[in-house]
């Protein structure tokens, strides 16, 4: 076997499983009722953007960081088990369980790394700003519990949220982007692979394909910030797409076994 | 003497058996079904965990690999093992004899949701729209309608019933596919059906009809405003239930237990009957468990199950109730000592 064979499978390989589906798929219409839910969720709980306390244009980046997860809980939300995963985590920390949650789908990982992270960023001044109250240190079956709670409430969802662009603000804010759509890309893959992974895998997971909105046994993954990048391009351009909810997730679960 | 002891001992034993109490009260029956071994945990893919009882059995699906996610799997079944699986589908196959479980075996609240991803195919509800913009339901070949808008459709998960609420010449319904039909009024909010399928109710507020809503409307805004916020409740059967004020919170029919719930205020309604007043903060319909006759609960809280006669019950990972007798029974699976999966069961 010629020795090139090996090395062009592997490129060829990798252009499969790193490019974008397809810049051009309209999610809309791919998650059909499920993307117009997370929509109107978006729309009737307008404080959300409000408690973010940002400017404008990050207060929309931050919405489009979180909507794909809206889509995934719109689509799971009464499938998802997580009952027994919070008594483990409770009682007996993030080595026995962790588990995603809520309308942004966070897990106590996440919250746990961006308490520490405001903790150790944030002057007491800049805590002071915030108004909000530097958080308890420590790993007690008491802590864990508060912050089971807090995960379950949509409005700590939402403190979280603001807590995230505030420590990536501190971690990133020196880097620069091309412009906004670069820097929404890398901060929505930042959310969902661990924004702690440091600059390097970001950038090297922002192509990758894991999104999927099944809850065992994905058919078909998605770029996750493709989907960010698409929520955001139609919210500050609503008339470059008609909407078109025709089909639902379960139809094109069924079509994609094709393999698409 | 010798002789007595041993038959009063028995007569005392049996005496004590034949009370319920004693059977299945707040003793509750423990059960070990399986104490995992070194590495072995209960497997765990994204946000869920492979813990399945029924009233008859528990299916635990284990992982002895990497981050209690990878393979070897094993399945444990009416207490036997087996395994070892390299494959998840393999394993959720003999755990589950084949049936399709990707999209999650069930709903882990107390407030029981019809599942509508389980209605056989040829039983799917459908509100349809024609030309003049009427919409009729569609369920099993038969066509209800035409009305003037269908605002609410579910069918029971086996498929043998669908109910809809629709509107019709200023008039609202509740309607059920087996022929029952009963007029309600105001601003209706979701359905909700028995977990037996055969009772829905719907609350709505206010108890105007459309034109008389769009009347006060005009004439005084504040009297609207004042109705819209009464709640009432209405069943299939025909009752009503109202008027509760601003505190009206929620109705719903909680899994295992067929009958009518509703909260206002701290008030426990059963059936609209005032039962229980409730003092648990926060409130949770997913997390809490009615008895059959709405006067004692069991109540979830992320530590322990605790039962409304004070007895708490530690690491519940799951829970199910079903009714037996005239009583509500919860049966829940909790992890003790780190590797045993204990089973409990007891009246509410």
């Amino acid at each position: 076997m010629p020795r090139f064979v090996w090395p062009l499978a592997g490129v060829l390989f990798l252009l499969c499983v790193l490019s974008p589906l397809s810049a051009d798929e309209d999610y809309a219409v791919l998650f059909g009722a499920k993307y117009a839910e997370a929509e109107k969720f978006l729309e009737q709980n307008s404080w959300i953007s409000a408690s973010l306390r940002l400017p404008p244009q990050e207060t929309r980046i931050a919405l489009a960081v979180v909507f794909p997860e809206i889509i995934r809980f719109k689509a799971l939300e009464d499938k998802i088990q997580v009952r027994a995963l919070k008594v483990l985590y409770v009682q007996y920390g993030r080595k026995y369980a962790d588990y995603s949650v809520g309308h942004f789908q966070m897990k106590p990982t996440f919250a746990e790394q961006i308490e520490r992270d405001y903790n150790r960023l944030f002057s007491a001044e800049e805590k002071t700003a915030a108004e909000i109250a530097p958080f308890e240190t420590g790993d007690s079956s008491r802590m864990r519990k508060e912050r089971v709670v807090r995960l379950d409430d949509l409005h700590w969802q939402a403190q979280y949220l603001r807590l995230l662009m505030m420590v990536m603000d501190k971690l990133y804010g020196n880097l620069s982007f091309a412009n906004d759509l670069e820097k929404l890309r890398f901060y929505a893959t930042a959310y969902t692979t661990g924004y702690a992974q440091g600059e390097k895998t970001i950038r090297r997971m922002m192509l990758t394909r894991h999104f999927h909105v099944q809850l065992f046994f994905p058919k078909t993954r998605y770029s996750y910030a493709d989907i960010a990048l698409f929520y955001f391009n139609r919210q500050t351009t609503p008339a470059t797409r008609a909407p078109c909810f025709a089909r639902d997730i379960n139809d094109f679960s069924r079509q994609s076994e094709r393999g698409v | 003497m010798k002789k007595v002891t041993p038959i009063l001992t028995l007569f005392l034993f049996a005496a004590l058996a034949s009370l319920p109490a004693f059977a299945q009260g707040p003793q509750p029956v423990r059960r070990l079904i399986y104490s995992l071994e070194a590495g072995e945990a209960l497997l765990q893919p994204e946000s869920a965990i492979f813990i399945s009882a029924t009233k008859e059995n528990v299916i635990l699906v284990l992982s002895k690999g990497k981050g209690g996610k990878n393979p070897p799997f094993f399945v444990v079944k009416n207490g036997n093992k087996k395994g070892p699986f390299n494959k998840l589908v393999e394993v959720m196959q003999a755990g589950f004899d084949g049936e399709d479980v990707s999209t999650g075996i069930y709903r882990d609240c107390a407030d029981y949701t019809p599942d509508q991803s389980r209605i056989p195919p040829d039983a799917i509800p459908s509100a349809e729209a024609d030309e003049s913009g009427s919409q009729t339901v569609v369920f099993k070949g038969k066509t209800f309608g035409p009305y003037l808008s269908v605002l609410s459709l579910l069918a029971t998960p086996d498929g043998s019933r669908a109910y809809f609420t629709a509107s019709e010449k200023d008039k609202l319904w509740i309607i059920c596919s087996d022929g029952r039909r009963v007029p309600i009024a105001g601003s209706p909010r979701d359905l909700r059906l028995s977990p037996d399928g055969k009772n829905a109710a719907v609350a709505c507020a206010g108890s105007l009809s459309p034109s008389q809503e769009e009347k006060l409307a005009a004439e005084d805004p504040e009297k609207l405003n004042a109705e819209m916020n009464k709640a009432y409740v209405y069943t299939i059967d025909g009752k009503k239930f109202g008027p509760y004020g601003m505190d009206f919170k929620d109705f719903w029919f909680s899994d295992g237990n067929n009958n009518l719930f509703f909260l206002d205020g701290n008030q426990l309604y059963m059936n609209g009957i005032p039962t229980l007043t409730l003092k648990i903060e926060p409130f949770s319909l997913c997390d809490f468990y009615p008895s059959a006759d709405g006067k004692k609960y069991a109540y979830f809280n992320v530590e322990s199950l605790v039962f409304s006669d004070g007895k708490k019950y530690p690491f519940p990972l799951n829970i199910i109730t079903f009714e037996e007798g005239e009583q509500t029974m919860i049966k829940w699976i909790a992890l003790e000592n780190k590797k045993d999966i204990v089973v409990y069961q007891r009246a509410i």
